[in-house]
Parts: structure tokens; C-alpha cells; sequence
């Protein structure tokens, strides 16, 4: 520690050196660097931006390892709508404090700003009508989260004054800078009062890029043209790959192979109409694909063709064995109210799947059901985890008539709630057996793990969890609390549907496992 | 000054050359790489893909297609800071680069996603 602490001393003295003079002058130097920033701040408010440029530059000169000073001017930078510089000024600024929220934000918007950039030239060069669709998405979608109309326009306007300072470098595309007539430090404190950064979620999701061919050898077009679709397909470039692949199944009309990846894209793309016609034209050309026969149920029942999409599915199980054809099979057993098909048909592929987790949340989920509906004894198959085994004895409730909520359980699901919110994990770990396993999640396979995961996550800050839509079942001595959870940490915010696997343990009621879907 | 003036046009000179070694006898083998580059890049080799595009820039330093496939490549690799360099190369050398700027587009997005704090799903 001592040797750290002297070796970092000496850099200081080094760097002092370096910029020409003692510590004691570079002291000097740092305070005067504070004495161009509050100027730069001062004409950042007045809305002169030039000077207030100028200011900041002397300042870094002077203490060049100041992220808030960089942030500033790449803040000026993005204004007059010189993004290269204002790029390289933010990055500084996160190379010198990643930690610093406000160069962040500020370079996260830029590279918003800069996407739409890009989009806009797309839209200028393409002649494509589907990548002029997406570009139109993606714009719009920008112009949301950048929060107004023509923010390309906006950053390029750039010389209007500021006015107000901070607020109005919040709103629209503007970056955020100094708010009036703040100090230096004051940035760090109009930070830690919260700000409004975008949040991931409002970054929209972005398809896979696009690689270009070097050139198409001779005779060899459609060859290359389907691998490009491929590449496109593999990556999410979905409008890119149907319109490959219609290419190709134009110059190649009699591939099953390109029908069955033109269907295939096509059903991902949610077309399930014309996927339906590249399948057919598929199964035509060959008949004896169980995969095709496969995908042609998947979008039968896409379609709300159930019965056809079971036959189907029948009929690519019938020339070849696959767990998803029997896993969808069973899916569509279940929708039809046969759970005793479904748990037949989830027991074949828990079989062919041991290691798979998700089968077994779906056997024993059909096999609750069925065993609350009555229904008889299955073929031995691989059973869930004893805790979550509904007991042998004990009247299934009536169908469809939901059991009246016990205040007690009602209680015990708020103290439960409560001791999550205040984050107090001891309390909060008490509600959870032993034998606690979370369900779909590999980082929660046990109770100490959980323990583990909490811990992090409680460290985050101040949370909100809100229960509604409660409903509890009962089964042989497995209750099951089902309700939708609404979750807040700060500016994130989820709703989910939460499960919590309850069981009574020597009269104290434990959690053997949880699970959650977002809604 | 003058030492940098020479720099710059030694470095014009010797842009020229390859230019004219590439026309002369290097386009087909260039094509061939980026080719090659496609497949290995179709087949999850990122490594073989962009020893392939490396080898096309070796000659061909200014086309703007292996610029635009180094950056997909990068990009694939998760390294979206390079991926973003190459593709402003791309759209430099040819500004009506339509799939550069898209690519560009999505780089841009996910550096912008990657700044953005990973919340956890709870």
C-alpha cells in the first residue's frame, strides 16, 4: 500500500514536472483552472458559446485531468454540431472518470444523435422499400428518445443561446452541461440529485449488421445471394434475408431448402400467412422433412389452426424424432385442455432432455393442473424436484372456482413484500426454505446463491414492489402464490407475472422456488 | 514543416502505389478475400474472417467494402469502438455507402446501449 501510495507520488511529481513547474505551481495551476471553468460556466449561461469554449480549453490546458471539463466542452461541441470533437471530448471524459454519470449520459445521446445520422443518410441512398421502412422506425423511434422533432436539425442549429442553462440543455437533443451559474463541484451535485438519463429499454433494439460480398464469382449468384441471406437470417436482418431468399427462390425454384428458410424467416418475421405458402411449396417439392412438417405446425398454430397444427406435428414426429416438434406438441395439448396428452408428450422430451430445466417447469406445471383437475396416474417419467412434487393426499379444489383468499396468507405475502422493499435481507431470506431453488435461473440454483444475488442487488438502492391481481392455489400441499409483481429501482421499472412455490414447514410458510415473467 | 510536408506526400506516393498493384493484379484477389471472408464470417470463424478482411485491406487499404466487413466482423466480436472506426473509414472513402451507414447506424445504437446502466431483470 505504502509502495502504491509513493509510486503514485511520484507520478504526481513527474507530471508536475512535466507540465513545467513544482507541485506547488501546479496547485496554482489547478486553481486557475477552476477560475476558467467558472468563467466558461458563466458564458455557457450568458449564451456565449464561443468564449465560454475558450474558457473551458484553458482550463483543461491547465488541469487536463478534469472530466467535467472535457464533458463541457464536448457539451459546446455537440451543440455547434461538430460531433467528431464533441466524441473525442466525451471520451475523454469517460476515459478519465468512467464513473462520471453526466459524461455518460452525454456520450450515450451523442451516439444516438450520430445513429440517426447515419439513418438519415440511409434513407437518402436506399432504394429499398423495406430498409427505407426501418430507417423511418429507427429515426422516429430517436426522435422519442432524443426527445424532439429534427434532432439532427437541432444539434446543428447550434449557435442559438443556451438560455436557461442545464434546462435547457435537457430537453431535446442537446446535450447536458453546467447548470447556471454553477460552481464546478455543482456538477457533481445537480448529478446526484437524479438528472433523466434515457434508459436502455428506450434504446431500441438494433437488427445485425450488414456484410458485403467482394464481388459474385461467375455463375455462381444465387450460391452467394442464399449465403448472404443466411448471414442475414442468422443475425436478425430479417426484411434483408426474405427479400434474399425470395431472390433466390426465384432463380432457384425447386430448392425445398430455400422454400423451408424462406418460411422459416418469414414465420420469425411474424408473416405467418406467407410462411405458410413457402412451407407448402416445401413439403411439395419434399414430403419427407420432419423439420418442415415442424414449422409447418408451428405456424398452423400461429394461425389458430390448432388441430391442423397437431396432425402436422404428428406427421414430422412420424419422420423424425425431434424434442421441439413433442415439446410444441404438448404446448398444444395443454391449450387444448388434454393435459394428460401434454404431460405424456413433456415426459418424452424430459427424457430425451434431462438436463433441460424448462421441460421440467412445463411437466410439472401440466401435471398440477391435471392432478387438480382429477386426473389419473401418468407413466412414470422423470419427476420434477421433491419439493415441488404435489403431495400424495389432499381433495384437488373445485374447477373454476377460485378458493377464497386467506387473510393469513394475504399477511404473510405483504411481510414478504415488505422485507424486499426495505431490502432487509435477513428478513427477507427468512421467508425462503433451505431447499430454495429459483426457477430459470442459473445464478439462483440454491438458497445461498439467491442469498448472494439479493445481497448485490439490495446494495442498488432504494426500491418499490407492488403486488396486485393475487391469487392462491393450493394442490396437495404446494401453494402457489400467482400475482403481478410491479418492480421500481430508481428510473427502472418492470411488471412481471410472479409465482412464489410455497409450502408449510413445521408451520412456518417457505418459498422452494419463485418464478417470473415479463408482462 | 518541411519534414511533415514530405510525410504527406510519401504517404500520397505510396497510397498511389498500392492503388495501381490493386488494379493491376490485385481486385480479383481481393474479391476472392472478402469472399472467403463471408463464408468464415457465415460459419462463426471470426478469427479466419478477419485474418481474410486484414489481408484484403494489406492490399487494398482503401476499398471500402473490406473497411465495412472488418467492422461487421468487429462488431460481431463485440468490439464496437473498432467496429464503429472501420465503418466511419467505410462511409469516408465512399459517402452513398448505403450499408455502411446502416451498419454504422446499428454500431452507433449499441455503443449508445452499452453506456446505459444494466439494470438486472428482477
Amino acid at each position: 500500500m505504502t509502495g502504491a501510495l509513493l509510486k503514485r507520488g511520484w507520478w504526481i511529481l513527474l507530471l508536475a514536472i512535466l507540465a513545467g513547474g513544482t507541485p506547488a505551481r501546479a496547485a496554482e495551476g489547478v486553481a486557475q483552472a477552476k477560475e476558467f471553468f467558472q468563467t466558461g460556466v458563466r458564458y455557457f449561461n450568458a449564451g456565449k458559446l464561443d468564449q465560454a469554449l475558450e474558457a473551458f480549453k484553458k482550463s483543461v490546458e491547465l488541469n487536463p485531468r478534469s472530466a467535467e471539463t472535457y464533458n463541457n466542452i464536448g457539451a459546446i461541441y455537440h451543440q455547434f454540431g461538430m460531433l467528431d470533437q464533441a466524441e473525442t471530448n466525451f471520451q475523454k471524459a469517460r476515459q478519465l472518470n468512467p464513473d462520471y454519470e453526466l459524461g455518460r449520459y452525454n456520450l450515450a445521446r451523442l451516439y444516438l444523435t450520430l445513429a440517426r445520422q447515419e439513418y438519415q443518410e440511409v434513407l437518402r441512398l436506399t432504394h429499398t422499400p423495406a430498409r427505407e421502412k426501418e430507417a423511418h422506425y429507427y429515426i422516429g423511434v430517436l426522435d422519442q428518445v432524443l426527445g424532439e422533432e429534427g434532432a439532427g436539425e437541432a444539434t446543428a442549429s447550434s449557435h442559438a443561446a443556451p438560455g436557461g442553462g442545464a434546462e435547457e440543455g435537457r430537453g431535446g437533443n442537446s446535450p447536458r452541461t453546467p447548470p447556471a451559474g454553477a460552481p464546478p463541484g455543482a456538477l457533481e451535485a445537480e448529478e446526484a440529485s437524479g438528472g433523466n438519463p434515457v434508459s436502455r429499454e428506450e434504446i431500441p433494439e438494433r437488427p445485425a449488421l450488414a456484410p458485403a460480398p467482394g464481388g459474385l464469382a461467375p455463375g455462381d449468384t444465387a450460391a452467394t445471394l442464399f449465403s448472404q441471406a443466411k448471414i442475414a437470417h442468422a443475425n436478425g436482418d430479417l426484411p434483408r434475408a426474405i427479400g434474399d431468399y425470395q431472390r433466390v427462390a426465384r432463380l432457384r425454384p425447386d430448392d425445398a431448402k430455400v422454400q423451408y428458410n424462406l418460411g422459416s424467416a418469414l414465420f420469425s418475421n411474424g408473416q405467418y400467412d406467407e410462411a405458410l405458402v413457402a412451407f407448402d411449396r416445401s413439403v411439395a417439392i419434399d414430403p419427407d422433412s420432419g423439420e418442415v412438417h415442424h414449422f409447418r405446425g408451428a405456424t398452423l398454430e400461429k394461425l389458430g389452426r390448432s388441430d391442423e397444427a397437431i396432425a402436422e406435428l404428428k406427421r414430422s414426429l412420424a419422420l423424425e424424432e425431434s424434442y421441439k416438434a413433442r415439446w410444441l406438441l404438448g404446448v398444444l395439448y395443454e391449450k387444448a385442455g388434454d393435459y394428460a396428452a401434454a404431460v405424456r408428450e413433456f415426459e418424452a422430451v424430459a427424457k430425451a432432455q434431462p438436463e433441460n430445466k424448462k421441460i421440467g417447469d412445463y411437466l410439472e406445471e401440466a401435471k398440477m393442473i391435471l392432478a387438480m383437475k382429477g386426473g389419473g396416474e401418468h407413466p412414470a417419467g422423470p419427476q420434477p424436484p421433491a419439493d415441488l412434487q404435489p403431495a400424495a393426499t389432499g381433495a384437488p379444489p373445485v374447477a373454476g372456482v377460485q378458493p377464497p383468499v386467506d387473510p393469513e396468507r394475504v399477511a404473510w405475502l405483504e411481510r414478504w413484500r415488505q422485507a424486499w422493499q426495505a431490502r432487509d435481507l435477513e428478513k427477507y431470506m427468512a421467508f425462503y426454505s433451505d431447499a430454495f431453488a429459483a426457477r430459470g435461473r442459473e445464478e439462483a440454483r440454491s438458497k445461498k446463491d439467491w442469498e448472494v444475488s439479493q445481497r448485490k442487488k439490495f446494495q442498488r438502492g432504494v426500491i418499490q414492489v407492488g403486488v396486485a391481481d393475487l391469487r392462491i392455489e393450493e394442490s396437495k400441499g404446494l401453494i402457489v402464490f400467482s400475482f403481478v409483481q410491479d418492480f421500481r429501482r430508481g428510473s427502472y421499472h418492470d411488471r412481471g407475472l410472479k409465482k412464489l412455490f410455497v409450502r408449510d414447514e413445521g408451520g412456518n410458510l417457505k418459498i422452494v422456488s419463485e418464478e417470473w415473467h415479463r408482462l | 514543416m518541411i519534414w511533415r510536408l514530405l510525410g504527406v506526400v510519401g504517404g500520397a506516393v505510396m497510397a498511389a502505389g498500392v492503388v495501381v498493384s490493386v488494379g493491376a493484379a490485385g481486385e480479383e484477389g481481393v474479391a476472392e478475400l472478402l469472399a472467403r471472408s463471408l463464408r468464415e464470417l457465415d460459419a462463426g470463424h471470426l478469427d479466419v474472417a478477419l485474418t481474410s478482411v486484414r489481408e484484403a485491406l494489406r492490399v487494398a487499404p482503401e476499398n471500402p467494402t473490406a473497411h465495412n466487413n472488418a467492422g461487421v466482423i468487429f462488431d460481431r466480436a463485440g468490439h464496437h469502438d473498432v467496429a464503429a472506426r472501420e465503418l466511419k473509414v467505410a462511409v469516408q472513402l465512399r459517402p452513398d455507402y448505403e450499408e455502411a451507414h446502416y451498419n454504422l447506424a446499428h454500431v452507433y445504437l449499441e455503443l449508445a446501449r452499452q453506456l446505459q446502466i444494466d439494470e438486472e431483470v428482477e
